[in-house]
């Protein structure tokens, strides 16, 4: 149990920290890099929880590619990066910004501190996850079963969707003479 | 955190502290026992011997942002392929037909984008 | 659980997919607009035919693969629609795709892979499936508003609409999330049964209903979600746009009324939940209509009158949605009309977007007084294109007229008098604004004298149009017959248990 403990502040603070360095830090790049360790630190989290497919995707698609994308738009907009610091200065934004964020930390701890009971239903829907799990010896195993048994035809959906993903960025990259 | 199960993690959390220790440890005392003594030429840029000009932070053309494109729609692939090996031998040939399909079908798009010129750019 | 005959059921789907995927591979082979314009045409006989087969040997509502698709009446019907849609576009985009854009091949793959989501919209009832859906409609929309590489606008158009369309399926999973976390499933049906359970005023339902409506509210661009569609509409190359006017905003009511009705959601009291799409269809209608009259583009004109179309369907549904939980049939007769309204929506809107399309390629601008006497110098053309926008006002006896009296007259019957005063004033100024440019085409001196001719493929998609609505103008009866078996099966499944 300690040791949960432990590893629980250690990430939290570093996450947090890091969290912070993605809005500090002046230069994009920086705050990018931040951004990819926080989401690291989260992947952690979700390896505490034990949701080990999560946190490979976490790695895999935010980590990996969802960073790649960022990197590669501030590579594309970084010529008139101080341009940029000057434009972004609508006056009523960050009071707007705080406000809304201090909204959503009294809500959540609102419900963390009174309603996020698990009951009912929705304890016996966990139960039967945490069930499939030991069927299917492991979450990856469990999140495959249901991909390709019940929600086969989702899936194959989304072959769709890349294809025409792909077929976008073609359209936009292509050149335009 | 104790059981068997877990304690791959146990391992694999020191490897990622070992590296952090290494890496600090390697920069800090590299830093403090090399010489320091800076000149303008030892400060600029190294560019194979030529003077660099400019900022190094110009705008990258279009075509590598489809790369970048391509290779997040491929990435999403690898999460459902992996889902789909680690129960192979359940799902059995009806399993194999749908990732077949899927790959087939996400091959087209890359033979499609491959043929379109995205590899070239000049 | 998966049985070879479910790929029957999906055989329309699929076969159009295969199309795509043909004409993707033909398009890296050869340059010629022909064949690959002829290809997507042949090719959707496939789909076609088996959408027929389908209808002809219906025997009841069936669901496949595991039960995320659902085919029945109401997914026919739908199928119906977006495949005369597809066959329309083909016809109309060709003269302008080269015209204007080099990349034919492209906008026909998107636009084929674009109705496959809208079919599926109509008929999945599962929640994930139906976002897949979706998001496989809206992702080709979004490249196909920025395919005009040299304008500024059409690739203003592309990222507004990426930024906003992928903030309303942010919105619309919330809802979905919400539902799920409140019932444990994501199937539709198994959400209906345990609505059955659910007590009067249960919040979450309402909050969920209400991110979901905001969802699908955007792409069927009701007021207040609706900022997006005039500047889209404007900057979008004009095939898109038409595609954009009927396909998105069919596929989105084909979906947002099988979650609500299909669901079961009715089965709680969801009065508030009828205020709120009340208030949304008011504000629709009066602010599409009231807009439109002083738009001097005529896409963004039209862009307005889609808006305040989508009002009057959504005074269907909100009349339904509060009969349905005291009668069925009665409830159903709204759906019908709905649906009836729709697909006289999908051809008139067609007709006049390709009657548009051909003038302003002509006449080489977009404001309304660029058409000025073409009843002077292309008459067949401003005729059709007449017809249209005057079953658009609803004037009789054009098939608009009884697609507006069915709804407002299954409106009145459901109990929603006031929302059918609103609507009628509405759609009296609507009268206003298409007879304007009727006015400016026929009677207005011309700028030139020398005539206009139109390429064929235009002049037969607009004849066609023109034809289809008069054919549906004859058959009404017909098609009536079709829909209300259609609505009716939304709640076939509810009532069998």
């Amino acid at each position: 149990m300690t040791f949960e403990i432990v590893s629980f502040v250690v990430l939290a603070v570093a996450t947090v920290a890091t969290a912070i360095g993605v809005i500090a830090f002046k230069n994009a790049i920086h705050s990018a890099l931040s951004l990819i360790l926080t989401l690291l630190f989260l992947a952690l989290f979700y390896l505490q929880l034990q949701a080990m497919f999560i946190a490979v995707v976490q790695i895999l698609i935010y980590a990996g590619a969802i960073m790649v994308l960022f990197l590669f738009v501030v590579t594309m907009l970084a010529s008139d990066q101080d341009e940029l610091a000057l434009r972004n200065q609508i006056p009523w934004q960050r009071m707007v910004g705080g406000l809304l964020g201090l909204i959503l930390v009294a809500a959540l701890s609102y419900l963390l501190f009174t309603g996020a009971q698990v009951t009912g239903t929705t304890a016996s829907h966990a139960e039967s996850l945490k069930q499939a799990i030991t069927t299917y010896q492991g979450d990856t195993q469990a999140f495959g079963m249901a991909l390709f048994h019940g929600f086969l035809f989702p899936f194959e959906v989304t072959s769709l969707l890349i294809v025409v993903a792909i077929l976008g960025a073609l359209v936009f990259g292509r050149r335009t003479n | 955190m104790s059981t068997p199960a877990n304690i791959g993690y146990l391992y694999a959390g020191i490897l990622v502290a070992a590296g952090f220790v290494f890496v600090i440890l390697a920069t800090t005392v590299s830093g403090l026992l090399s010489p320091h003594n800076p000149t303008k030429e030892k400060l600029q840029t190294y560019e194979s011997g030529e003077t660099p000009i400019g900022s190094a932070w110009v705008q990258y053309p279009l075509g590598f942002y489809i790369y970048a494109l391509l290779f997040v729609a491929f990435d999403v692939d690898i999460v459902f392929v992996i889902s789909w090996a680690v129960i192979f031998k359940q799902l059995s040939i009806f399993g194999f037909c749908e990732i077949v399909f899927f790959i087939v079908v996400l091959a087209i798009g890359l033979l499609y984008a491959w043929r379109k010129g995205v590899t070239r750019w000049i | 659980m998966f049985q070879l005959s479910d790929l029957y059921l999906l055989a329309p789907e699929i076969s159009l997919v295969l199309l795509a995927l043909v004409v993707m591979v033909i398009d890296l082979f050869t340059k010629r607009r022909i064949v690959i314009a002829t290809v997507s045409l042949v090719g959707l006989i496939v789909p076609v035919g088996f959408v027929i087969a389908q209808a002809v040997t219906y025997t009841g509502p069936r669901t496949a693969l595991f039960r995320m698709l659902v085919v029945d009446q109401y997914s026919l019907f739908f199928r119906v629609i977006f495949l005369i849609i597809a066959a329309f576009m083909v016809l109309a985009s060709y003269n302008y795709l080269g015209k204007y854009i080099k990349a034919e091949g492209e906008f026909y793959v998107l636009m084929l892979f674009s109705v496959v989501g809208m079919m599926l919209m109509a008929s999945t009832g599962e929640l994930i499936s139906i976002y897949i859906a979706l998001e496989l409609t809206s992702f080709p929309l979004y490249a196909m508003a920025g395919l005009l590489r040299s304008s500024t606008k059409s690739s203003e158009a592309a990222l507004k609409y990426v930024l906003l369309g992928a903030m309303s399926s942010a919105i619309l999973l919330y809802g979905f999330a919400l539902l799920y976390g409140l019932t444990g499933t994501t199937d539709l049906q198994g959400i209906a049964q345990s609505f059955k359970s659910f007590g009067n005023g249960n919040l979450m339902v309402i909050v969920a209903d209400v991110l979901i409506i905001a969802g699908f509210g955007f792409k069927i661009s009701a007021v207040p979600f609706h900022m997006w569609a005039p500047d889209i509409y404007e900057g979008a190359p004009t095939p898109a746009t038409a595609f954009f006017s009927v396909g998105s905003k069919a596929a989105g009511f084909a979906a947002l009324i099988r979650i609500l009705v299909y669901g079961g959601l009715w089965q709680a009291d969801l009065t508030p939940l009828i205020v709120v799409l009340g208030v949304v269809a008011v504000l629709t209608l009066i602010l599409g209509n009231f807009a439109a009259a002083v738009q001097t583009n005529i896409k963004r004109m039209m862009a307005y009158s889609s808006i305040a179309q989508a009002g009057y369907i959504l005074v269907g549904v909100v009349a339904t949605l509060t009969m349905s939980q005291k009668n069925h049939t009665a409830a159903s007769s709204g759906i019908a009309a709905v649906l009836f309204f729709i697909l006289v929506y999908v051809v008139t809107n067609l007709g006049a977007f390709s009657g548009i399309i051909a003038l302003s390629n002509l006449t080489g601008g977009e404001k309304i007084e660029d058409f000025r006497g073409l009843w002077h110098r292309s008459p067949l053309l401003t005729v059709c294109t007449s017809l249209c926008l005057l079953s658009l006002a609803g004037i009789p006896p054009v098939a608009g007229f009884f697609s507006k009296v069915f709804i407002f007259t299954a409106a009145w019957q459901l109990g929603q008098p006031w929302l059918v005063i609103i609507a009628l004033l509405c759609s009296i100024v609507s009268i206003v604004y298409y007879g304007r440019i009727i006015k400016v085409m026929f009677f207005d001196a011309p700028r030139k004298e020398e005539r206009l001719v139109a390429p064929i493929s235009l002049s037969t998609t607009i004849t066609l149009a023109t034809a289809a609505l008069l054919v549906l103008t004859v058959i009404v009866t017909v098609v009536l017959d079709a829909a209300n078996p259609a609505a009716l099966s939304l709640f076939a499944s509810l009532l069998g248990k």
